[in-house]
Protein backbone atom coordinates (compact mmCIF):
# COMPACT_ATOMS: atom_id res chain seq x y z
CA UNK A 1 0.00 0.00 0.00
CA UNK A 2 1.21 2.96 -1.12
CA UNK A 3 0.50 7.10 -0.05
CA UNK A 4 -0.36 9.17 -2.97
CA UNK A 5 0.39 12.52 -2.83
CA UNK A 6 -2.77 14.90 -2.19
CA UNK A 7 -2.62 16.36 -5.44
CA UNK A 8 -3.38 13.08 -6.94
CA UNK A 9 -5.87 11.49 -5.14
CA UNK A 10 -8.84 12.40 -7.75
CA UNK A 11 -6.92 11.58 -10.60
CA UNK A 12 -5.86 7.90 -9.22
CA UNK A 13 -9.78 7.75 -8.78
CA UNK A 14 -10.27 9.05 -12.59
CA UNK A 15 -7.39 5.88 -13.40
CA UNK A 16 -9.32 3.73 -11.66
CA UNK A 17 -12.90 4.31 -13.06
CA UNK A 18 -11.21 4.24 -16.89
CA UNK A 19 -9.04 1.12 -15.91
CA UNK A 20 -12.00 -0.94 -14.77
CA UNK A 21 -13.02 -3.96 -16.76
CA UNK A 22 -15.64 -5.64 -15.26
CA UNK A 23 -17.10 -3.09 -12.16
CA UNK A 24 -15.87 -0.52 -9.80
CA UNK A 25 -17.08 0.52 -6.30
CA UNK A 26 -17.39 3.84 -4.84
CA UNK A 27 -18.36 4.26 -1.03
CA UNK A 28 -18.30 7.80 0.06
CA UNK A 29 -20.70 8.11 3.21
CA UNK A 30 -21.39 12.11 1.98
CA UNK A 31 -20.74 13.52 -2.02
CA UNK A 32 -20.38 16.50 -3.62
CA UNK A 33 -18.68 15.93 -7.20
CA UNK A 34 -19.61 19.47 -8.38
CA UNK A 35 -16.28 20.66 -10.15
CA UNK A 36 -14.78 17.53 -10.34
CA UNK A 37 -15.68 17.18 -14.00
CA UNK A 38 -13.04 14.53 -15.16
CA UNK A 39 -14.48 12.17 -12.40
CA UNK A 40 -17.63 12.70 -13.15
CA UNK A 41 -16.71 11.91 -16.97
CA UNK A 42 -14.91 8.70 -16.09
CA UNK A 43 -17.79 7.14 -14.33
CA UNK A 44 -20.76 7.92 -17.19
CA UNK A 45 -17.95 6.78 -19.65
CA UNK A 46 -17.53 3.93 -16.87
CA UNK A 47 -21.73 3.14 -17.16
CA UNK A 48 -21.78 3.56 -21.09
CA UNK A 49 -18.83 0.66 -21.50
CA UNK A 50 -20.96 -1.24 -19.33
CA UNK A 51 -19.52 -1.43 -16.34
CA UNK A 52 -21.35 -2.07 -13.11
CA UNK A 53 -20.81 1.17 -11.01
CA UNK A 54 -22.08 0.59 -7.64
CA UNK A 55 -22.21 3.75 -5.15
CA UNK A 56 -22.76 3.62 -1.51
CA UNK A 57 -23.72 6.30 0.97
CA UNK A 58 -24.53 6.91 4.06
CA UNK A 59 -28.48 6.04 5.33
CA UNK A 60 -30.32 9.38 4.08
CA UNK A 61 -27.89 10.85 1.94
CA UNK A 62 -29.35 9.85 -1.39
CA UNK A 63 -27.87 11.28 -4.54
CA UNK A 64 -27.18 14.92 -2.54
CA UNK A 65 -24.07 16.24 -4.37
CA UNK A 66 -24.19 12.95 -7.53
CA UNK A 67 -26.71 14.76 -9.72
CA UNK A 68 -26.63 13.83 -13.54
CA UNK A 69 -24.38 10.58 -12.89
CA UNK A 70 -24.99 7.39 -14.26
CA UNK A 71 -24.59 4.67 -11.39
CA UNK A 72 -26.35 1.88 -8.88
CA UNK A 73 -27.14 4.05 -5.92
CA UNK A 74 -27.07 1.89 -2.81
CA UNK A 75 -27.74 3.31 0.82
CA UNK A 76 -26.13 1.88 4.40
CA UNK A 77 -27.02 2.85 7.68
CA UNK A 78 -24.27 4.43 9.73
CA UNK A 79 -21.80 4.12 6.65
CA UNK A 80 -18.62 6.20 7.96
CA UNK A 81 -15.79 3.71 6.16
CA UNK A 82 -14.36 5.30 2.68
CA UNK A 83 -13.27 3.20 -0.38
CA UNK A 84 -12.93 2.51 -4.04
CA UNK A 85 -12.03 -0.25 -6.02
CA UNK A 86 -12.19 -1.91 -9.00
CA UNK A 87 -11.76 -5.66 -9.52
CA UNK A 88 -8.01 -5.00 -9.42
CA UNK A 89 -6.66 -2.66 -6.97
CA UNK A 90 -8.34 -0.46 -4.66
CA UNK A 91 -7.94 2.85 -2.62
CA UNK A 92 -8.97 3.87 0.77
CA UNK A 93 -8.96 7.23 2.09
CA UNK A 94 -9.65 9.63 5.01
CA UNK A 95 -11.98 11.57 2.52
CA UNK A 96 -15.38 11.77 1.63
CA UNK A 97 -16.14 12.44 -2.16
CA UNK A 98 -16.48 16.32 -1.33
CA UNK A 99 -14.76 19.26 -3.44
CA UNK A 100 -13.40 20.71 -0.35
CA UNK A 101 -10.26 21.95 0.41
CA UNK A 102 -9.90 19.19 3.88
CA UNK A 103 -6.64 17.92 4.38
CA UNK A 104 -7.07 14.17 4.16
CA UNK A 105 -4.61 11.25 2.77
CA UNK A 106 -5.69 8.15 0.43
CA UNK A 107 -3.87 5.18 0.36
CA UNK A 108 -3.58 2.71 -3.25
CA UNK A 109 -3.92 -0.50 -2.57
CA UNK A 110 -2.44 -3.26 -5.33
CA UNK A 111 -1.09 -5.89 -3.47
CA UNK A 112 -3.30 -8.89 -3.69
CA UNK A 113 -3.84 -9.56 -0.09
CA UNK A 114 -4.29 -6.24 1.02
CA UNK A 115 -6.91 -5.99 -1.92
CA UNK A 116 -8.61 -9.06 -0.18
CA UNK A 117 -8.90 -7.58 3.12
CA UNK A 118 -10.17 -4.44 1.87
CA UNK A 119 -12.83 -6.29 -0.15
CA UNK A 120 -13.41 -8.58 2.42
CA UNK A 121 -14.05 -6.12 4.77
CA UNK A 122 -16.81 -4.14 2.14
CA UNK A 123 -18.45 -7.56 1.80
CA UNK A 124 -18.90 -8.37 5.49
CA UNK A 125 -20.31 -5.07 6.66
CA UNK A 126 -20.76 -2.81 4.01
CA UNK A 127 -22.73 -4.91 1.04
CA UNK A 128 -25.12 -6.99 3.36
CA UNK A 129 -26.40 -3.59 4.90
CA UNK A 130 -26.71 -1.65 1.70
CA UNK A 131 -30.41 -0.76 -0.07
CA UNK A 132 -30.94 0.08 -3.44
CA UNK A 133 -31.72 3.86 -3.55
CA UNK A 134 -35.57 4.92 -4.51
CA UNK A 135 -34.50 5.00 -8.56
CA UNK A 136 -37.50 7.30 -9.24
CA UNK A 137 -35.48 9.60 -7.02
CA UNK A 138 -32.34 9.26 -8.63
CA UNK A 139 -31.75 10.92 -12.45
CA UNK A 140 -29.86 8.51 -14.90
CA UNK B 1 -1.16 -3.05 5.72
CA UNK B 2 -3.92 -5.14 7.67
CA UNK B 3 -7.13 -4.64 8.10
CA UNK B 4 -8.62 -5.14 11.82
CA UNK B 5 -11.48 -6.22 13.25
CA UNK B 6 -13.92 -3.91 14.31
CA UNK B 7 -14.88 -5.09 17.23
CA UNK B 8 -10.71 -4.65 18.18
CA UNK B 9 -10.52 -1.47 16.44
CA UNK B 10 -10.12 1.07 19.60
CA UNK B 11 -8.28 -1.96 21.60
CA UNK B 12 -5.92 -1.29 18.94
CA UNK B 13 -5.44 2.05 19.72
CA UNK B 14 -5.66 1.42 23.12
CA UNK B 15 -2.52 -1.01 22.46
CA UNK B 16 -0.77 1.14 20.41
CA UNK B 17 -0.45 3.85 23.14
CA UNK B 18 -0.07 1.25 25.72
CA UNK B 19 3.49 -0.01 23.91
CA UNK B 20 4.69 3.86 22.92
CA UNK B 21 7.75 4.53 24.99
CA UNK B 22 8.42 7.99 23.37
CA UNK B 23 5.52 9.55 22.03
CA UNK B 24 1.72 9.09 20.74
CA UNK B 25 0.06 11.43 18.46
CA UNK B 26 -3.90 11.08 17.95
CA UNK B 27 -5.03 13.00 14.62
CA UNK B 28 -8.76 13.23 14.91
CA UNK B 29 -10.89 15.84 14.17
CA UNK B 30 -13.63 15.20 16.06
CA UNK B 31 -14.23 13.49 19.20
CA UNK B 32 -16.72 11.75 21.53
CA UNK B 33 -14.48 9.61 24.09
CA UNK B 34 -17.90 9.49 26.59
CA UNK B 35 -17.91 5.52 27.34
CA UNK B 36 -14.14 4.65 26.15
CA UNK B 37 -12.91 5.06 29.62
CA UNK B 38 -10.40 2.60 29.13
CA UNK B 39 -8.78 4.35 25.83
CA UNK B 40 -8.96 7.46 28.13
CA UNK B 41 -7.30 5.78 30.82
CA UNK B 42 -4.33 4.45 28.46
CA UNK B 43 -4.12 8.40 27.39
CA UNK B 44 -3.74 9.75 30.60
CA UNK B 45 -1.26 7.24 31.82
CA UNK B 46 0.98 7.56 28.71
CA UNK B 47 0.63 11.13 29.21
CA UNK B 48 2.28 11.23 32.74
CA UNK B 49 5.57 9.54 31.19
CA UNK B 50 6.02 10.52 27.62
CA UNK B 51 4.24 13.21 24.95
CA UNK B 52 0.26 12.70 23.86
CA UNK B 53 -0.27 15.21 21.30
CA UNK B 54 -3.63 15.15 20.20
CA UNK B 55 -4.63 17.05 16.64
CA UNK B 56 -8.30 17.99 16.00
CA UNK B 57 -10.29 20.04 13.78
CA UNK B 58 -10.04 23.92 14.14
CA UNK B 59 -12.71 25.00 16.12
CA UNK B 60 -13.82 21.82 17.66
CA UNK B 61 -11.38 22.71 21.21
CA UNK B 62 -11.74 19.75 23.55
CA UNK B 63 -15.04 19.12 22.26
CA UNK B 64 -15.62 15.23 23.85
CA UNK B 65 -12.16 15.09 25.03
CA UNK B 66 -13.13 15.99 28.52
CA UNK B 67 -10.75 15.04 31.40
CA UNK B 68 -8.17 13.94 29.15
CA UNK B 69 -4.88 15.17 30.22
CA UNK B 70 -2.86 15.10 26.62
CA UNK B 71 -1.54 18.82 24.48
CA UNK B 72 -4.74 19.68 22.35
CA UNK B 73 -3.67 21.33 18.85
CA UNK B 74 -6.19 22.51 16.42
CA UNK B 75 -5.93 22.70 12.76
CA UNK B 76 -7.81 24.28 10.24
CA UNK B 77 -9.67 21.83 7.29
CA UNK B 78 -8.01 18.84 9.61
CA UNK B 79 -10.17 15.79 7.88
CA UNK B 80 -7.47 13.12 8.04
CA UNK B 81 -7.56 10.59 11.02
CA UNK B 82 -4.22 8.90 12.07
CA UNK B 83 -2.80 7.46 15.42
CA UNK B 84 1.18 6.79 15.95
CA UNK B 85 3.60 6.22 18.19
CA UNK B 86 7.32 6.16 17.80
CA UNK B 87 7.36 3.11 16.16
CA UNK B 88 3.34 1.79 15.29
CA UNK B 89 0.57 3.49 13.43
CA UNK B 90 -3.01 2.94 12.46
CA UNK B 91 -4.89 4.77 10.26
CA UNK B 92 -9.15 5.06 10.01
CA UNK B 93 -11.69 6.10 7.98
CA UNK B 94 -13.41 6.76 11.47
CA UNK B 95 -12.89 9.76 13.97
CA UNK B 96 -12.33 8.77 18.13
CA UNK B 97 -16.39 9.15 18.71
CA UNK B 98 -18.21 6.56 20.20
CA UNK B 99 -21.13 5.88 17.73
CA UNK B 100 -21.66 2.44 16.09
CA UNK B 101 -20.62 4.29 12.94
CA UNK B 102 -19.47 1.76 10.11
CA UNK B 103 -15.47 2.12 10.00
CA UNK B 104 -12.46 0.15 9.06
CA UNK B 105 -8.92 1.06 11.01
CA UNK B 106 -5.46 -0.27 9.38
CA UNK B 107 -2.24 -1.45 10.94
CA UNK B 108 0.76 -0.10 9.14
CA UNK B 109 3.47 -2.03 8.14
CA UNK B 110 7.09 -0.20 8.16
CA UNK B 111 6.49 1.81 4.70
CA UNK B 112 2.86 2.90 5.39
CA UNK B 113 4.13 4.01 9.24
CA UNK B 114 6.89 6.11 7.32
CA UNK B 115 4.35 7.23 5.02
CA UNK B 116 1.84 8.56 7.58
CA UNK B 117 4.48 9.93 9.48
CA UNK B 118 5.55 11.88 6.74
CA UNK B 119 1.83 13.22 5.65
CA UNK B 120 1.61 14.67 9.29
CA UNK B 121 4.95 16.67 9.30
CA UNK B 122 4.02 18.13 5.92
CA UNK B 123 0.49 18.53 6.13
CA UNK B 124 -0.94 18.70 9.33
CA UNK B 125 2.27 19.57 12.04
CA UNK B 126 3.01 23.13 10.17
CA UNK B 127 -0.50 24.54 9.89
CA UNK B 128 -1.05 23.05 14.30
CA UNK B 129 -2.01 25.49 17.11
CA UNK B 130 -1.89 24.69 20.04
CA UNK B 131 -4.32 25.16 22.40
Amino acid sequence: MKILDPKDNIDSLVSMVRNAKEFVVFVSPYSYLKGWESLKEAINEAYDRGIKFSYYVRKGEGSKGLEGLSVCLFEVEKLHAKMFFNERVAVISSFHLMNNQDINWAFEIDDSDEYEGLTDFFKTYIEPEAIMYDLHQFKF
Amino acid sequence: MNIINPKKNIDSVISLIKNAKKRVVIVSPFNDLLGWNELKAAINSANEHLEVSYYVREGEGRNGIDGINATVYEVPLLHAKMFFSESEGIISSGNLTNHPDINWFCYLNDEEYKDIVGFFERYIKPGAKQL
